[in-house]
């Protein structure tokens, strides 16, 4: 029986990554989070470090505009008050530049910063494990980091699956019992 | 779509099996203005039996989903127009809506539409006959179930 011919190289390179590859080259709980400093608007630049003390929710994702970005981010925006009673801060991320991120977060009615890793591309992904350097754009990537910078929960979602809100809300609370037992 | 939930009521397939479709509401309001008061105007009727009829409305009416619309939609269905005007004014469904919204994202959800067969959330494409199959896959695997939250029967 003929092989299929993978004529694409992104296509040969995701075919040789697994989901399961993916999960093992992101950044693993206890981790601490490199820190970064990304323009979050054309003047403005928003750095980790800035939420010291506070739970960080990092939303690495492939592209405004697509689809699954699409539902991703907007059920984000919708559960933002459930990530504040954690006293949690939300941050979008992927390759695109501000301009892109000024009109996107407008038409959603965004209300979370989307940082654009644009320059050197894809850097800060990658050194969170989750640059897809085949397609040239970020993974569909979570993070949940405490509030001493360290990575308390990472999850990579299978290409075009939106991975949903429960694994973050899980994280959270998990983040919220370590902080009462040790109080 | 209501193809889908007739080809399924509570009652026993030709093979006699059960099956039940359950609905729960998850608007994304930021998105989509009318959403949250759609979701309530639903449950008003069906405070008064007629919950999938006006569900069957919305559906086929979004691009009509204004304050007047709703209540049109009440005075076709014959109910208390009245009582159901009141309820949305003091946003009486409000609280259910918002369990249904949070019960869905601590099981899953990610989106809307979304649909779970058996406790697994269908990742597949959304088209009839993607979702016939995936129902009938699922009824062929009687002992898998997904374990979320139990749901709240929600037909009248």
């Amino acid at each position: 029986m003929a092989k299929p011919h993978l004529s694409h190289k992104s296509v040969a390179n995701r075919a040789r990554r697994t989901n399961q590859d993916e999960q093992a080259a992101a950044l693993q709980p206890g981790t601490r989070a490199p820190d970064f400093e990304l323009n979050s608007t054309p003047d403005q630049k928003v750095c980790l470090s800035d939420f010291r003390g506070r739970p960080v929710i990092l939303a690495f994702y492939p592209a405004d505009w697509s689809p699954v970005c699409g539902d991703e981010l907007a059920l984000f925006n919708e559960i933002l008050p459930e990530f504040s009673r954690h006293n949690a801060q939300l941050i979008g991320i992927s390759v695109d530049g501000v301009w892109c991120h000024a009109a996107y977060a407008r038409d959603r009615k965004l209300h979370y910063p989307l940082l654009s890793d644009f320059e050197p591309k894809g850097e800060i992904a990658r050194q969170y494990g989750v640059y897809d350097a085949g397609a040239g754009h970020c993974e569909r990537a979570l993070f949940v980091i405490d509030r001493d910078g360290v990575i308390s929960w990472s999850y990579v979602s299978p290409e075009g699956v939106n991975p949903g809100a429960d694994g973050i809300l899980r994280a959270l609370e998990a983040l919220d019992s370590k902080e009462t037992a040790h109080v | 779509m209501s193809a889908l939930r007739k080809g399924a009521p509570d009652r026993e397939g030709g093979d006699g099996r059960a099956r039940r479709f359950v609905f729960r509401n998850f608007p994304l309001s930021q998105m989509h203005p009318h959403a949250q008061l759609a979701a309530e105007a639903a449950e008003a009727a069906g405070a008064q039996g007629r919950f999938w009829e006006m569900h069957d409305i919305l559906f086929e009416n979004q691009g009509a989903l204004e304050d007047e619309d709703l209540v049109s939609y009440a005075a076709a269905l014959s109910i208390d127009v009245d009582r159901f005007t009141a309820e949305l004014a003091q946003h009486t469904h409000a609280d259910r809506v918002r369990e249904d919204f949070l019960s869905g994202v601590r099981s899953g959800v990610n989106g809307t539409p979304s649909f779970f067969i058996n406790g697994m959330r269908h990742d597949g494409a959304w088209d009839a006959r993607s979702l016939g199959n995936a129902i009938l896959l699922a009824m062929s695997r009687p002992h898998e179930h997904g374990g979320h939250d139990p749901h709240r029967p929600h037909h009248h």
